[in-house]
C-alpha cells in the first residue's frame, strides 16, 4: 500500500467518516418522502408564477427535479460534512500521539502531507458522489424521469432542460460540486496542520464559510464590491451547469479561483507541516 | 309641450343610435362565430416557441385536440408550456350572448378593411377582463387580439389563417405578453435586498399544422389524462 491508500484506509476505518454518509442519507430519504407526500403543493409554489400565464403539461416534478432542489439546499451545509473529515486528518496524529511515529518513518513530512491531503479530496469527492448517487436513484424510483425545470426564483427566471442533456449536465454539475467543496476542504485542512486537536478547525472552517456567505450576500455596496474574490461567491459553479445557455466563460473564470485557492491554501499547509515542531 | 319637444326627439335618436350601434357591434362578432358553427373538432400539431426572458426553454412540440364549445386538449412529449390566453383557436369563445360589445373603431388591417370590437364579459367574475378584436370586416376572422386580465396584464396576438377544409384556421399566432404598467411615481413592487422584479413578458410563436378536422372526438376522449406524445 502507498501513503495515499493507507490515508484513506485510516479515513474510513474511523467512524466519524461515516457521518456525513448516515447524514446525507437520512435527509435525502426524508426530503423525498416528504416531497412525495406533498408534490402537488411544492409544485403550486413552484410554478405559481408560471401558472398565471401557462398552463404546464408533464413530469414536472420528477427524480432531476427533486435531484437539483436538494443540491440547491444542501450546498451550505454539506462543507459542514467534509470538514468534519478534513479538519481532523492532521490534528488526530497530534492528538493521539501518532505524529512522532508517522513522521520519523522513511516518508518525507512532504509526501505524508500530500498524501492526507489526497485523502482529504478523495473523501470530499466521496461525499458528494455519494450525495449525488442517493438523490438521483431515490428521486428516479419515486418521481420518475423527466426534462428539468429550474426555478431560479430570486432572479425569477426559469430554465428548461431536456431529458436527454440532463445526465450530461448532472455528471458536470457534481464534478463542480466536488471542486467547490474542495475548497472547503483545503481550509479545513490547512487548519489541521495548524491545531493539536480536531474541534478548532472544524470550528474555524465553519465560520470563515459563514461569515464570507454573509458578505456575500450583505446588499451594500461595500460587500458587493468584495463578493467577486470571495471563494463562497464561486462556490456555487455547479449550478451554472444546469442553466441554459452554460455560460462558459463564467465557469472557467470560478473554477480557476476555486483551483487558485486549493493551491494556495495546500501550499500553505505544506510549508507550515515541513517546520512543524512535534518535539515538544 | 313645444319645450319638451326637442329634448325628447333628441333623447329618441340619441338612444336610437346607441341601439343601432350596438346591434352593428353584436353583428360582426356574430357573423364571425357563425362562420365556425359546423366546426365540431379539430386536431392540430402545434410547434412552440418561447421568446421570454424569464423562460428559457427550447422549442417544444405537442399535439392539440379541440371540441366546441370549450373542450381543449394537449399531448406533448416532456414538459410543455401552453399560453393559457389566446394560444388555441377557439371560434365559440365568443359568443355575442356572453359579452357587452362596443365599436372602438374601424382599421386598414394588412390592406383590409377591418373593426375593432370591445368585449365586456356579462359574467360579474370576469368583469375585470375586458378583450379587443379586430376583425377583418369580408373575411369575418379575427386577425388580431388583445386581453387585459383582472392582474392588468396585457396579452396581444395576431393571427394568420390558411384554408383547411371549409375552414379558415390558425397556422401562427404571435402572442405578445406584456406587463401591467406602473402609474407614474409608482414602483411595481419592493424590491428588497437586489430581488429582481417579478415579470413575465416577452413573445410566444405558435405554429400550427396537419389540421383534422370534425373526425368526431368523442367527450370521454377529454376526461381522461393528457397523453404522452409519442415521436
Amino acid at each position: 500500500m502507498n501513503l495515499f491508500q493507507i490515508e484513506v484506509y485510516k479515513t474510513f476505518s474511523r467512524w466519524r467518516t461515516y457521518i456525513a454518509f448516515g447524514f446525507l442519507a437520512l435527509i435525502v430519504i426524508l426530503t423525498e418522502v416528504v416531497m412525495k407526500l406533498s408534490a402537488r403543493e411544492i409544485l403550486e409554489r413552484m410554478m405559481r408564477s408560471m401558472q398565471k400565464d401557462f398552463l404546464i403539461f408533464g413530469n414536472v416534478l420528477n427524480g432531476w427535479f427533486i435531484t437539483a432542489f436538494i443540491m440547491n439546499s444542501l450546498h451550505l451545509h454539506i462543507p459542514f460534512l467534509i470538514t468534519l473529515v478534513a479538519g481532523d486528518i492532521v490534528s488526530s496524529e497530534a492528538t493521539s500521539g501518532t505524529v512522532r511515529l508517522l513522521l520519523v518513518r522513511p516518508p518525507s513530512r512532504s509526501a505524508v502531507i500530500t498524501a492526507k491531503y489526497l485523502a482529504t479530496l478523495f473523501y470530499t469527492a466521496a461525499v458528494v458522489i455519494f450525495l449525488g448517487i442517493m438523490c438521483i436513484m431515490l428521486g428516479l424510483i419515486l418521481f420518475g424521469s423527466g426534462d428539468l425545470i429550474m426555478n431560479y426564483a430570486t432572479q425569477f427566471r426559469i430554465v428548461f432542460i431536456p431529458e436527454t442533456e440532463i445526465p450530461l449536465r448532472m455528471f458536470l454539475a457534481f464534478t463542480a460540486a466536488i471542486w467547490s467543496m474542495a475548497v472547503v476542504a483545503s481550509i479545513a485542512f490547512l487548519f489541521s496542520t495548524l491545531a493539536e486537536n480536531s474541534i478548532g478547525p472544524i470550528i474555524g472552517t465553519m465560520a470563515v464559510v459563514i461569515v464570507f456567505f454573509v458578505i456575500g450576500n450583505f446588499p451594500f455596496d461595500f460587500f458587493r464590491a468584495l463578493t467577486p474574490y470571495l471563494f463562497t461567491t464561486h462556490m456555487n459553479i455547479w449550478q451554472r451547469f444546469l442553466d441554459t445557455p452554460i455560460p462558459w466563460r463564467q465557469i472557467m473564470v470560478s473554477a480557476a479561483i476555486l483551483a487558485l485557492h486549493c493551491i494556495v491554501l495546500f501550499a500553505i499547509a505544506l510549508i507550515v507541516y515541513r517546520r512543524k515542531d512535534i518535539k515538544s | 309641450m313645444r319645450r319638451y319637444l326637442i329634448p325628447i326627439i333628441m333623447l329618441f335618436l340619441f338612444t336610437a343610435g346607441v341601439v343601432h350601434a350596438q346591434e352593428n357591434a353584436a353583428r360582426y362578432l356574430d357573423t364571425y362565430v357563425k362562420k365556425y358553427v359546423g366546426l365540431k373538432d379539430y386536431s392540430a400539431d402545434v410547434l412552440i416557441h418561447y421568446d421570454i426572458t424569464a423562460l428559457k426553454a427550447p422549442d417544444r412540440r405537442a399535439k392539440v385536440y379541440y371540441k366546441s364549445p370549450d373542450k381543449v386538449k394537449f399531448a406533448a412529449k416532456g414538459i410543455f408550456f401552453f399560453p393559457k390566453q389566446g394560444g388555441y383557436f377557439n371560434p365559440a369563445q365568443f359568443n355575442t350572448d356572453n359579452f357587452e360589445i362596443k365599436i372602438i373603431d374601424h382599421v386598414i388591417w394588412n390592406d383590409r378593411k377591418a373593426v375593432r370590437l370591445q368585449l365586456l364579459p356579462k359574467d360579474i367574475t370576469k368583469s375585470n377582463q375586458r378583450f379587443i378584436l379586430t376583425i377583418d370586416m369580408g373575411w369575418h376572422l379575427i386577425q388580431a387580439f388583445e386581453t387585459v386580465t383582472s392582474e392588468g396584464r396585457k396579452i396581444k396576438a395576431i393571427i394568420v389563417y390558411e384554408k383547411f377544409g371549409e375552414f379558415d384556421l390558425p397556422t401562427h399566432i404571435e402572442l405578445q405578453l406584456e406587463d401591467p404598467p406602473a402609474e407614474s411615481g409608482e414602483t411595481k413592487e419592493l424590491i428588497p435586498f437586489g430581488q429582481h422584479t417579478k415579470q413575465i413578458s416577452g413573445k410566444v410563436f405558435i405554429t400550427y399544422a396537419n389540421y383534422k378536422v370534425n373526425t368526431g372526438l368523442k367527450d370521454e376522449f377529454f376526461a381522461e389524462p393528457n397523453p404522452e406524445l409519442s415521436q
